[in-house]
Parts: C-alpha cells; sequence; structure tokens
C-alpha cells in the first residue's frame, strides 16, 4: 500500500506493454501489470498474492488473525486464469468460488465464503453486502477481497468491443477513447464500530446497488440509473452532496461511459461540483477488482493526507463541462462518494466518511 | 431463520425438458429444447449463448404465471457460468488464433445472464450474480433471504449450470465418481412475504462449516440442524450431489423417520441442482403438506442446508401453469 500511495501521490502509471502473453500485432494494446516477480500468473500465484494483501490488512487493522467467525467475500469479474497458456484455462474451469475458498483456509475463516461476480461492480457490491451483513450482526468482521488477473481473454475480448484506448485510459478528456486493463488484487477488513462511528480513520457509512437493466440500451451506459445509485448511497449514508469533499468517479475513459457519469454527477451535485477524480490510469481499469482495489487506494491517500489527481486528463471536453483534479489536493476530514459502474448495468455508489 | 417466507412460483428446465410443462418437449434433445427455449425467449436473445438462454427461459417460465413487480430483486447462481462461451473465447485467443468474439466475450460475463433477465422481465430491483462452487444456490437464497426481511418486496432466485461439450473435462471439474452423471439446468422461485397462495414456505437456509469430514459425525451435525427447525417424522430429505450413498445411510441413521428422496436421476449432478431439487419437490403431487431438507455440501466441508415446506396445492398450481 506504501508504495501504491507513493505512486499516486507522484502520478506515477504503471502503464505499459504487456508481457504476460502476446497479442497479434495490430491488436497491441497497453497495461498496467503488476510486477510478475510479486505475482506470478498462476492459480498459487493468486492465492499468495491475495493472502500478502490480506496480511497487510490485518496489519493496518492491529488483527493479529481474522476472527475464525468472519465473513470473507470476493469479488471478480472471473478473470482470475492467468496469461494464455493451459493451465490458464483450467484455472478458469475451476470456478471463481475456489479461489475464495483457498482463501478462507489460509486465513482461518471457518464460514463459507461468497464470491460475487457482478462484473466491474464486484468487490463494490462486495464491501456494500459486507456492510448490510456486519449491520445485522451476522458476523464480527469481514474482509472483502478484489481480485482480477489479466488476461488474453480480457484483452482480446475488450480489443473485440473497441473499448480499449492505445494511448491507455484518459478521464474525461476531450481526446478519450477507452480504457486500458489493468491486474490488481486487493482486501479491506470491514469491522462494525458502533462506539465511534466517525472517529479517526475510514468509515464506509452507506451504499447502493442500482441495476441499470430497465433503461439501458443493451450495455450502454445509463445516466439515469448512475444518478439514482449516486443519490441511494447519499441517502444511505444519511448525507447530502453537500456535505461530499470529493469524488472518485468511475472515470472509465470511453466516450459513453465518461459523457453519462459527468452529467449523472451534474444531475446530483448542481451546480457546486466538489472535487471529482479518477484512478484509472494509474492502475488501469482492474474490472471486478476495481471496488476494492480503488477504496483502498483512496483510503491510503486520504490517510497520507491528500487527494490523488486524475492522471491521463489533458484537456477538457466541453460537452461534458468536467474538469477533474488535475493536481492532488489536500485531504479534508469529511465525506467522500466512490462511483463503480459494470457491465451488465450493475452500478454501485459508496460515501466514505474520512477523519 | 426468523419467520417463513413464500414461494409463490416455480419452474425448472432439465436435462429432460421443462418441468411441470403440460405442452411442449419433454425428453427432448438437447438441441430442439434449446431451439423451443429460444422461441420463449423471443428475438432479442438471438446472439445470447446457450447458457443465457436457458437462464432467461427459466425465468421466464417462473414469471410467467405470476408476475413480478419491478423491485424484485435477482439473485442468479450459478457454480461454473457460461462455460461453453468461456472455452470458445478460449480457443479463439490462443497465440495465433483468430480475434476474440465479441458476442462470446459478452456472454461469458457472469452477470450477462441476470442483465438479460432482468431488461427482459423489467427489473430494477438488487441484481446479484452468485458463483460460489456448490453452495451458490444456497448463498443466493440466504441474500436474499436477507433483503427481502429487510424490506425488498420480492425476490426471484435461480441456479444455473450447464454441461460442458466434453464431459470427460466436465466431470474432472466436478470430481464425479464413477456412476454419478454429469447434469445441467436452469431452476427459478419467486419468493417474498406474503402468505397468500403460496406453493410453499421457505423456512430455513443455513450454511456452514464442518471440517470433520467423518461421515457419522457429519450426519450428526446435519441431523442436529435440521431437528433445530422441523420435526423429522415423515421429513423428505433431497440429498445433494456431493452427499453419497454412506452419507445417506449415516444421515438416515440419525433420522429413522425421514424418508429419503433422491432427485439427482432427474437432473444430474451440477453445482446448483438444490435450485432443480426445490423445484421438482414442489411439483409432485401430494395430500398432505410436506417438508423438504436439501442437504449439501462442497469439497472444503462446508454444508449448505434448505429446509422448506410444499403445500398440497401446489402441483396443481404449477401445472399447466405455463401456457
Amino acid at each position: 500500500m506504501q508504495a501504491t500511495v507513493a505512486a499516486l501521490a507522484a502520478g506515477h502509471t504503471t502503464l505499459g506493454p504487456v508481457s504476460r502473453f502476446s497479442l497479434p500485432a495490430d491488436e497491441q494494446a497497453p497495461v498496467s501489470e503488476i510486477d510478475a516477480r510479486q505475482f506470478q500468473h498462476s492459480p498459487s500465484g493468486v492465492d499468495a498474492a491475495l493472502a500478502k494483501t490480506a496480511a497487510e490488512a490485518l496489519a493496518r487493522a492491529h488483527y493479529p488473525q481474522m476472527p475464525p467467525e468472519s465473513l470473507l467475500i470476493l469479488g471478480t469479474s472471473g478473470a482470475l486464469f492467468m496469461g494464455e497458456r493451459a493451465e490458464a484455462r483450467e484455472a478458469w474451469f475451476g470456478g471463481a468460488g475456489d479461489v475464495a475458498e483457498r482463501l478462507a483456509g489460509t486465513l482461518g475463516i471457518i464460514p463459507p465464503p461468497l464470491t460475487l461476480q457482478t462484473a466491474c461492480s464486484s468487490s463494490a457490491n462486495g464491501l456494500v453486502l459486507a456492510a448490510e451483513a456486519l449491520s445485522r450482526n451476522e458476523y464480527p468482521c469481514a474482509l472483502v477481497a478484489g481480485v482480477e488477473g489479466l488476461s488474453a481473454v480480457s484483452a482480446r475480448g475488450f480489443q473485440s468491443l473497441m473499448l480499449l484506448d492505445p494511448e491507455g485510459c484518459r478521464p474525461f478528456d476531450a481526446a478519450r477513447a477507452g480504457f486500458h486493463l489493468g491486474e490488481a488484487i486487493a482486501t479491506i477488513i470491514l469491522e462494525p464500530d458502533a462506539k465511534d462511528p466517525q472517529g479517526p480513520g475510514c468509515w464506509l457509512l452507506g451504499g447502493a446497488h442500482v441495476c441499470a437493466a430497465l433503461g439501458a440500451q443493451g450495455q450502454a451506459p445509463d445516466e439515469q440509473a448512475m444518478q439514482e445509485v449516486m443519490t441511494q448511497a447519499l441517502a444511505a449514508a444519511h448525507t447530502s452532496c453537500r456535505d461530499i469533499i470529493a469524488i472518485k468517479a468511475h472515470g472509465l475513459g470511453t466516450v459513453e461511459s465518461d459523457a453519462a457519469e459527468a452529467a449523472a454527477i451534474h444531475a446530483v451535485y448542481g451546480k457546486t461540483l466538489p472535487p471529482v477524480t479518477s484512478l484509472k490510469r494509474y492502475f488501469g481499469h482492474t474490472l471486478g477488482a476495481s471496488g476494492v482495489v480503488e477504496t483502498a487506494a483512496i483510503m491510503g491517500c486520504l490517510n497520507a493526507g491528500f487527494i490523488p489527481a486524475t492522471i491521463g486528463f489533458a484537456r477538457d471536453d466541453a460537452a461534458l463541462a468536467l474538469t477533474p483534479l488535475r493536481a492532488t489536493r489536500a485531504a479534508q476530514k469529511g465525506c467522500y462518494q466512490l462511483n463503480f459502474f459494470g457491465f451488465g448495468a450493475s452500478y454501485v455508489s459508496l460515501v466514505l466518511w474520512f477523519s | 431463520m426468523s419467520r417463513p417466507l413464500f414461494i409463490h412460483s416455480a419452474a425448472a428446465i432439465g436435462p429432460r425438458g421443462i418441468l411441470g410443462q403440460q405442452r411442449g418437449p419433454t425428453n427432448d434433445s438437447a438441441g430442439n429444447l434449446e431451439k423451443t427455449l429460444r422461441g420463449l425467449c423471443g428475438p432479442s436473445v438471438r446472439q445470447s449463448s446457450r447458457f443465457v438462454v436457458s437462464a432467461v427461459a427459466g425465468a421466464l417460465l417462473c414469471t410467467g404465471r405470476i408476475p413480478v413487480v419491478p423491485e424484485t430483486g435477482l439473485y442468479f447462481a450459478t457454480g461454473l457460468g457460461d462455460i461453453r462461451s468461456a472455452a470458445a473465447l478460449f480457443d479463439q485467443t490462443q497465440e495465433g488464433q483468430g480475434r476474440a468474439s465479441p458476442f462470446d466475450f459478452i456472454n461469458v460475463n457472469a452477470n450477462t445472464a441476470a442483465f438479460q433477465i432482468a431488461r427482459l422481465i423489467k427489473l430494477n430491483g438488487r441484481n446479484l450474480t452468485i458463483t460460489q462452487s456448490e453452495l451458490s444456490f444456497e448463498w443466493a437464497l440466504r441474500l436474499a433471504a436477507a433483503d427481502l426481511r429487510a424490506g425488498e418486496k420480492g425476490a426471484l432466485v435461480g441456479g444455473v449450470d450447464e454441461r460442458h461439450l466434453i464431459d470427460s473435462e466436465h466431470r474432472r471439474r466436478l470430481v464425479l465418481p464413477a456412476g454419478q452423471w454429469a447434469g445441467e439446468g436452469s431452476a427459478w422461485l419467486q419468493i417474498s412475504e406474503n402468505p397468500a397462495n403460496a406453493l410453499g414456505r421457505l423456512l430455513q437456509v443455513s450454511l456452514w462449516s464442518q471440517t470433520d469430514a467423518v461421515p457419522d459425525l457429519w450426519a450428526q451435525d446435519m441431523a442436529a440442524h435440521i431437528a433445530r427447525i422441523s420435526p423429522t417424522k415423515d421429513l423428505r430429505i433431497l440429498p445433494g450431489f456431493r452427499v453419497d450413498a454412506e452419507l445417506c445411510a449415516r444421515l438416515q441413521a440419525q433420522m429413522p423417520d425421514a424418508i429419503m428422496t433422491p432427485y439427482l436421476e432427474h437432473c444430474g449432478s451440477f453445482h446448483t441442482a438444490a435450485a432443480f431439487a426445490m423445484v421438482w419437490a414442489l411439483h409432485q403431487p401430494r395430500r398432505t403438506t410436506e417438508t423438504f431438507a436439501h442437504v449439501t455440501r462442497d469439497v472444503s466441508g462446508h454444508n449448505g442446508l434448505i429446509l422448506f415446506t410444499a403445500e398440497t396445492g401446489a402441483f396443481d398450481l404449477i401445472g399447466g401453469a405455463y401456457p
């Protein structure tokens, strides 16, 4: 986390050529890869990386170990397989549930784990469900993991949909042309604490999930549903847009998604927009992992005292009327709204309290 | 579970056709069944895979008798997802091969089926896809129950899995012993807190761990969980596909008054077979209300239990339900 926060503070991206596998010459696309020395492309590599992030989360939470009766939720879009080798096929057919089972075993978590696959909002939904389960006192604590490995299937699949920007993700930029793929593994530990609900640290005040299937034309981004999920999240957090210090946008970098999100933000916030930032250029789009990855990153930045800038943005798109944060800004005590929008019209918005 | 929830509709498609449909295919070949299901779904799923079509058709059958309110939550469980599209994508994206099919790529997204169902049935409530191996459906039911108790107006809960085209690969993945055949199905239930005209009651969904794999201890533990909720006399036990003959015998020994009611011969073994079991049980003719316990376990030692009742009128209500 320390290295990640340092990179966010410095505006560094891991964008580079793909090394995990080879792509045809006419399908080259830059990606954000994890250092292969830290994360081997194999099922055991995924397990090891998950265990490593969980250990760091435990240390930050000052837990010697997870309470055995904890809830474990894993969110992924399914790209747990690695590269395009034979074992990738095997890992895919192993199903995502196996990864959560193994992590539960490693952490000594006794209850059966839960794996969610709601595309790019998977682990964000995991955070919402975990918070709900904790509020019902079903578990003493919850660990939510987001896992996404880079794969030839994802790279070539998104290429076939013409959603990848050969220049890398440029959120809200006039010349934006898509996103770049990233791989990431992250974990967040949630614990209920009614003693000091807005004390020091980060608090998940509320979240909402909306499925925009009614309004969506095919899989196109739905401005109305984005507006609805942001409004619902504010209501769930018992707060209003006036209290929001900054928005971590989904900021995908596609023409349509950024236009819909900008319109939704304007509709919810009116004329007084708080700073808006996107993290997609730093990590790439980490698909189902992005909920936990970007939430953890924002928490890390806030704890380090800053709101990260939107790198990859250079020129305003007049149609959006939204200029994202171009330089880091000092973090302030208060609420932060985080958006995560996924394929299948699955939208999530969270409200964090930072003190 | 603090208070019962009520099952209002149930429909399933299995390897042998559409369960409970009075007209239409039974003992149909897979090819003809897929054609029938595509007909049920209409032209908007023409580019969808067999898996997505099977999921959508099952959900449409379940909501055909009783319409759902738009706020209904959708809880979609699948163990392996759209493995045929996934296999096709892997073949396409091998080094030096041709381009990935955008349709295969969209279909292989685990929540594409749930999205298509929500779009066609016009649902705007919670929409979750759960992929937790053998316990996917139990998790889906449990999340649905929690949301219903929190005020959600209704829940549409389904379990869908399909067979891989290569039987040996599929059987290896499912770790199926000799003599147990790999099945598939799309089974759906409508559930709410409204008791009126219910086909049955959902009494309990439990998920827990038991690291000790000794059959006697497993049976004692499972029997104890059941006994906390329901009398065991005449209770019908639906054994899931990991509950083998030995475990069945031990469980029967613990609950001699219960009646073992195998169902896998109707659908085969797959991760979400519990959904099919519930629908199948509700479709059986009966003279008195019966209580069922679907018992299952996964390869890691986690157990799943679904306790539900089927009312006397359920068969009449379901039979001939779909026009």
